[in-house]
């Protein structure tokens, strides 16, 4: 069996079943498959993940293979097609779990039952799998049918009523944020239940419903209404202690600095870098309350002079004077910022189709085994031959039979 | 499947040694909530993770925090002062027992007092050390000063966060924090996974900014793709073909997510729903089913006009509640934008026993706190102990190392050690 191993990676000899669409699944085992595991991604075109016609697409034009977004999600794979709507996709499916650590599965509620393949009908053919299941709001309860993504689950979580401005709409974040969440809590779920059965050898089933993962980060504002019967509302940019605080125009088109002050220390900072006389000034040296109350004059005194710089120009200036200061940054700038290429943010990998582009590193760095995208997100059935033919050890003739009839497909 | 109630956590009999202050105080958390044993070491005036608003009552105090009471359930407090050589012997003591070693210094700090993961791992090899800063232990950007709002926007969450024609705009509570611990406790769990291999402990650098770029939504990828740069579209934040994705309601907003050809079609799904009540008119004229984004496109401005209008004078009727049980009912993507006092309401949330009542609050009641963020069949996750008072546990950890009675006195009184003894 080859499966990835190597001292230089966190993982070995562990194999995980992505059978998941959308975000939030892979996203989980990304974790995984950036630091040693074998993950075996199984799609068809019987079940087909959506954001495999997500754009963008390379050069805009659609195809399966062409989402540079599919790619993102699903980078680290081999690549399998599998019609698990069939009874003998299902039974391969068995076989595959047999020889596996972890399924992981975010289909909506149901679906993995129908097709047979529910944790206590995988445990039969594996007492020690760890089955994750991640979808909306968990696989039991009232609502747990009730099918969504991101961008609707951010709302039902609490993120829209707390973005955006007092006066506006409840906008929300401008992606789908709940799925960004929810993925590194569960990636410990799964990574502690894997130390369990190392120790142990026992399995068992995950079961991790993403708005009460995602609720977490909102704790906070959880417990403001449960002591203090107070309800989190929108806030735009402001911050309750901090001041001045907030996102200011810099030169260009739609070019801003975030710039939040929170201590003596910080304002002196941005005092001397933005000299411009103030009322005040005395009083607002030694008091964060003090500008806290003057925060729209001051904030609006401040807006007046970002908006002559470059955003990057007045960042550099204001972090060598101790300042918090960013860079509303867009996906250019992500590209070229000096920080996240010195961690290796973004790592160059050939895609079948797409060529050679940009994938994401995980977060953190561990000294001895650092961690990586491992190989280009597969096009579709890219490892085909790998799965059925050197695991499950299919004969040429059983494999063509089985494409012909929708299995393989 | 049923809460294994009772049973221990995946990590019981894993120690954490957390000196993380508001800026890593989610990794010794996630950590513990999966059962390890989480030693929170903090100076002895507190930690500076106490002194966050919004407190209870408004009224600020070392326990009153609403954020250190969130993020720092389950840990037992040592006071400790690690400026003081005796202090520092005393943790180079607990680092024989430890697994995991959490911090949030200044890259740099602990190195020059002696305490940087190679000297702790000389101590003890298996020790997995985990460093949590704003932007990492090296590189340009070493020396930046953060705040989340920082973070959030170098990530590039907020440049298409918003309104149109309005600044970016972050998320009003506190985030990068929470997304940096709980990456940190992955690459942690990652280490130990790598300790069963290799026999030892690595260190884990985790960078707040970095985590935060997860939630980027392929900003960069869709730049090195086609050169495109995503925009703040409000109410028509990721919609499709002009309409109205996020919509007011009786008594608060809504979010729709519309899809069209490859999927169960959203807007006939509504349409259908607005017929029961006699709702519509140009809304009814199309068959949407047969349609494309594109081609909804196509049909123009003016009839997708009068149909975010129709749509919207049907939601303005209905409430939160009765537009989600129809969602559910008629599988439709499509939820409310809840309130906090929403989610404590909420029946999905009540039938699965989301929310942990945790006690001893000083006031003989018990509060709602969120509950487990997954269900583990065998070895469930547990949200139990409310945060600890500053050295609430001092006496009895060191204890556990040996030094107790007058020597113990000794250092309480020299404040090398506070709390309860």
């Amino acid at each position: 069996m080859t499966l990835r191993t190597s001292p230089k990676t966190a993982l070995s000899n562990i194999r995980v079943l992505d059978t998941t669409i959308f975000g939030v699944g892979n996203m989980t085992t990304r974790f995984l498959a950036d630091h040693g595991s074998e993950n075996i991604r199984v799609e068809s075109r019987a079940h087909l993940d959506l954001i495999r016609s997500f754009p963008p697409f390379l050069d805009g034009v659609p195809g399966l293979n062409r989402s540079v977004y599919w790619a993102e999600y699903n980078h680290g794979r081999f690549g399998a097609t599998l019609n698990l709507s069939t009874p003998e996709g299902v039974a391969l499916y068995k076989r595959l779990v047999a020889m596996s650590d972890i399924v992981c599965d975010n289909f909506v509620c149901g679906v993995m039952e129908r097709w047979g393949l529910a944790y206590e009908q995988l445990a039969e053919v594996n007492p020690s799998i760890i089955m994750i299941r991640l979808n909306m709001q968990g696989h039991t309860g009232p609502a747990a049918p009730h099918r969504g993504a991101g961008n609707t689950l951010q709302a039902l979580s609490g993120f829209n009523e707390v973005t955006g401005w007092p006066d506006g709409p409840a906008v929300g974040t401008g992606g789908p944020y709940t799925d960004f969440c929810v993925p590194g809590l569960a990636a410990c779920a799964l990574l502690a239940a894997l130390d369990y059965r190392t120790r142990t050898g026992k399995g068992q089933y995950i079961d991790v419903s993403q708005l009460e993962s995602a609720i977490h980060f909102l704790a906070p504002a959880m417990l403001d209404f449960e002591m203090n019967g107070r309800v989190a509302k929108r806030a735009g940019n402001t911050d309750l202690e901090a001041a001045p605080h907030g996102v200011f125009p810099a030169a260009g088109e739609d070019r801003w600095i975030a710039i939040s002050v929170s201590n003596d220390a910080e304002w002196a900072g941005l005092r001397s870098v933005w000299n411009a006389p103030i009322p005040n000034e005395s009083a607002l040296a030694s008091s964060q309350a003090a500008r806290k109350l003057s925060a729209q004059q001051i904030e609006t005194a401040l807006a007046e002079w970002t908006k002559g710089f470059d955003a990057f120009h007045l960042m550099y200036r204001l972090q060598a004077a101790g300042v918090p200061a960013g860079v509303a940054q867009n996906g250019a700038d992500l590209l070229r910022d000096p920080q996240l290429a010195h961690r290796d943010q973004y790592v160059k990998l050939k895609h079948a189709e797409i060529g050679e582009h940009s994938y994401e590193g995980p977060s953190f760095r561990l000294s001895e085994t650092p961690g990586s995208p491992s190989r280009a997100a597969p096009v579709f059935g890219e490892h085909n031959d790998y799965v059925f033919k050197t695991l499950l050890k299919l004969s040429d003739e059983e494999v063509d039979r089985l494409v012909v009839a929708k299995v393989i497909y | 499947m049923d809460r294994a109630a009772g049973s221990p956590g995946p990590l019981q009999g894993y120690r954490v040694l957390d000196l993380a202050d508001e800026k890593g105080e989610v990794c010794a958390w996630t950590l513990g909530a999966l059962g390890a044993d989480v030693i929170q070491i903090e100076p002895i005036a507190g930690s500076t993770a106490r002194h966050r608003a919004p407190y209870r009552g408004d009224d600020p105090g070392l326990d009153r925090s609403l954020a250190w009471l969130a993020y720092n359930t389950n840990k037992r407090s040592l006071a400790l002062d690690i400026e003081d050589e005796r202090g520092r012997d005393i943790l180079r003591k607990l680092v024989s027992t430890a697994d995991f070693f959490v911090e949030s210094f200044a890259p740099g700090h602990l190195a020059k007092v002696g305490l940087d993961y190679p000297a702790l791992k000389a101590i003890n090899p298996r020790l997995i050390g985990v460093s949590i800063t704003h932007f990492g232990q090296t590189g340009p950007y070493r020396g930046y000063a953060g705040s989340d709002l920082v973070h959030q926007a170098l990530s590039s969450l907020i440049h298409n966060s918003g309104e149109a024609e309005r600044p970016p705009v972050r998320v009003s509570i506190p985030q990068a924090y929470c997304m940096a611990g709980s990456h940190a406790a992955a690459g942690a769990l990652l280490a130990l996974a790598h300790r069963h291999l290799s026999g030892e402990g690595q260190h884990v650098d985790q960078s707040i900014q970095h985590s935060m770029l997860i939630a980027a939504h392929n900003h960069a990828q869709y730049f090195e793709a086609n050169g495109y740069i995503a925009k703040r579209l409000g109410v028509r934040s990721m919609s499709a073909a002009n309409l109205d994705s996020i919509v007011q309601c009786k008594d608060g907003w809504i979010v729709i997510g519309f899809m069209f050809a490859g999927s169960r079609c959203t807007l006939q799904a509504i349409a259908d729903w607005m017929k029961t009540y006699g709702e519509g008119d140009v809304v009814h004229t199309v068959d949407w089913t047969k349609h494309t984004t594109k081609s909804v496109e196509r049909l123009g401005t003016d009839l997708i006009d009068r149909v975010n209008e129709e749509l919207a004078s049907f939601f303005i009727k209905l409430t939160k509640k009765e537009l989600n049980a129809g969602a559910v009912e008629r599988q439709l993507f499509l939820y409310a934008a809840s309130t906090t006092e929403d989610l404590y309401g909420m029946e999905q949330l009540a039938a699965r026993n989301y929310f942990v009542e945790v006690a001893d609050h000083d006031d003989g009641r018990t509060y709602r706190y969120p509950g487990a963020f997954a269900i583990l069949s065998e070895t469930p996750v547990s949200i139990a102990k409310r945060a600890p008072h500053v050295g609430e546990h001092s006496g009895e950890v060191l204890a556990e190392i040996g030094i107790k009675g007058g020597a113990l006195r000794e250092l309480h009184r020299a404040g090398v050690v506070g709390g309860a003894l």
